[in-house]
């Protein structure tokens, strides 16, 4: 099966021991859309993004990306391809300064080779020069320029989310997961979050994310996707969403029992 | 603690202990001396290799040993020499560098060969499987015997490097009373330290460090952001091995034959201990550990004198590493990222 949608998946399972942590029969994600992938603790949402991105490999089952079956790849090759994930709980390199952490995101691999560090040639030089000035601009945009040079441990929780978002950024992805973005974010830098998610998929980058913030989900998302143990349980509109049985059902448990 | 501060401390260290050196003994101290940095600094070389892959990369290697004992047996069995027992010289062989150059390829070869199946494993695992292969390799080379002369060892190969010493080298060990051979090896030992670190500078504040300090700190992120983790690693893992290589060459020349027995696993911790020491992930800071290791190792005999009279071999060997042990306990307390490490980039905790 092959699909001209940005994102497919078809017959996708997973289970930890007896648990069935993901089974999704078949999902797509288009161009050009905020989609927010939400549901109870548990419910297999981060066990799902972990197939999409290959940090877990699915028991069976097809992912296709821009119309190319990617089942096989290593998470750093989907990633090549323009898919960059966050993580749930914030993965900053700590024990480097802000600087670098973007630097490392943004330098391509073929300066990162050994020779070519070694060499320090004119292009190496000029392509890190060029890259400070595209990490000075997205600094700018996550009003983290101040921390420039410190490290990134020295940041607060919301600030290393922000970090973390800057650093999938500066790849300039075609499809950004997002793993709970707003955990933890006091709710004035959630509204700043949200802005910048919405202004980059104006910009064109897709985004799926995870999020507990029924909220700014449903202020945000063009797209709800639901799920409670492992499947799929409603897919739709926020404002369908919103008054779908299943769902509330899934989350506040079944009424008249 | 300011950077300039470790450095007061470092060489305030170093004087009073050369200073002991200096007072404790009557006579022979400049035979102390070449002895102690020459050994340090082959030490130190060992100990940058280990801090490539720890400091930098996160990569716990508890087998140094190995990549020292392959990088020395490789090049010794190229150039002339004899194998122990039966004495019988081989004459011909490549040239001294050119065997140097296989035999660091050789150490490099081994990371790879030892890090394709272990690299994708973490911290401590990586341990296991680092000072066993050692323990493999160490056991190999002694069975091998009719190659490697297995425990009779190698012999009659310094000549290789002997022969190149310039005069200069041999008229200034004769004026201050130490063995010429050993001066050059010193010497040799000394400037590839510097080489090294230069080499290593460049490579430290390049793009491909950058990676490898990113693949310490969090290798999952390392890969979400498009990069090949374990390749970064293995190429970490090959380049502080060839390093190690190189150490174990020079320690083969200081000693002027090649035993197996050289390449046992404690060879390992003592590189570990001047490491850490030093300070894990700073440029210097290895070497450094190095000669205060071995300040305390060759120095503090007639300190044992406190505790024994008369203190026998077995006796001195104790006090020694009870020395070692007080001092390292010492470092971890007021300055637990080693004499010249950087506080904020302490990196004892493995994952």
């Amino acid at each position: 099966m092959t699909s001209n949608k940005l994102l497919s998946v078809s017959s996708l399972k997973k289970s930890f021991g007896g648990l069935q942590a993901v089974n999704v029969d078949s999902l797509e994600f288009s161009e050009n859309e905020i989609t927010s992938l939400i549901g109870p603790n548990g419910a297999g949402k981060t066990t799902f993004f972990d197939l999409l991105t290959k940090f877990q490999n699915p028991d069976q089952g097809n992912i296709f990306f821009e119309g190319e079956n990617v089942t096989s790849f290593q998470s750093y090759k989907l990633a090549r391809l323009g898919m960059t994930r966050t993580f749930q709980l914030t993965r900053v390199f700590e024990k480097m300064s802000v600087l670098e952490n973007m630097q490392f995101s943004g330098s391509s691999v073929k300066n990162e080779s050994i020779s070519r560090s070694l060499i320090k040639g004119k292009s190496l030089n000029n392509f890190e020069k060029e890259l400070e000035i595209e990490v000075d601009k997205i600094l700018e945009l996550l009003n983290l320029s101040h921390m420039k040079y410190s490290y990134a441990r020295e940041l607060s929780g919301g600030q290393k989310k922000l970090l973390e978002l800057g650093r999938a950024l500066i790849r300039k992805p075609k499809l950004l997961l997002l793993d709970e973005p707003l955990a933890g974010v006091n709710p004035k830098l959630a509204e700043e979050i949200l802005d910048i998610i919405k202004n980059l998929s104006i910009e064109g980058i897709n985004i799926i994310m995870v999020e507990h913030n029924i909220n700014a989900v449903m202020k945000i998302s063009e797209r709800v996707v639901v799920m409670a143990e492992g499947k799929i349980i409603a897919d739709g509109e926020p404002e369908v969403i919103r008054n779908n049985e299943n769902v509330i059902e899934a989350y506040l448990g079944k009424v008249n029992e | 603690m300011k950077d300039y501060k470790r450095y007061i401390i470092a060489v305030s260290l170093l004087t009073v202990s050369f200073l002991y050196i200096f007072t404790s003994n009557e006579t022979g101290v400049a035979r102390i001396f070449v002895n102690l940095l020459t050994f340090a600094g082959i030490y130190g070389l060992a100990a940058i290799g280990i801090n490539v892959h720890f400091g930098w990369t996160g990569l716990l290697n508890f087998g140094h040993a190995a990549f020292m004992g392959i990088g020395a047996y490789t090049t010794i069995l190229l150039i002339p020499h004899a194998l122990g027992r039966e004495g019988v010289v081989i004459e011909t062989g490549l040239p001294l560098p050119l065997a140097v150059i296989i035999g660091m390829l050789a150490a490099a070869l081994l990371g790879l060969i030892l890090g394709l199946p272990t690299l994708r494993l973490r911290g401590d695992y990586l341990a296991i499987v680092t000072i066993a292969a050692a323990e493999i390799f160490r056991l190999l080379i002694r069975d091998f015997e009719d190659i490697t002369g297995g425990v009779y060892g190698v012999i009659q190969f310094s000549e290789a490097l002997q022969s190149l010493r310039p005069n200069f080298i041999t008229n200034l060990a004769t004026s201050i009373e130490v063995s010429s051979s050993q001066l050059w090896v010193g010497v040799i030992t000394w400037i590839l330290i510097i080489f090294t670190l230069l080499f290593l500078n460049r490579l430290q504040k390049s793009p491909w460090g950058r990676a490898l300090r990113a693949v310490r700190e969090d290798e999952d992120a390392v890969r979400a952001l498009g990069k090949n983790a374990v390749w970064l690693k293995l190429q970490s893992f090959m380049l502080g091995a060839s390093i190690g290589g190189l150490s174990g060459i020079l320690l083969a020349f200081n000693y002027g034959t090649l035993q197996v027995s050289t390449f046992v696993p404690v060879l390992t911790f003592y590189l570990w201990a001047a490491l850490i020491l030093g300070g894990v992930g700073s440029l210097a800071g290895p070497a450094l550990g190095a000669v205060i290791f071995w300040v305390i190792i060759s120095g503090t005999d007639s300190l044992a004198e406190i505790f024994f009279e008369n203190a026998n071999g077995q006796q001195l060997a104790g006090v020694r590493f009870v020395f070692v042990g007080l001092l390292i306990m010492f470092t971890m307390i007021f300055t637990p990222s080693g004499i010249l490490g950087k506080k904020e980039e302490l990196l004892l905790d493995i994952k």
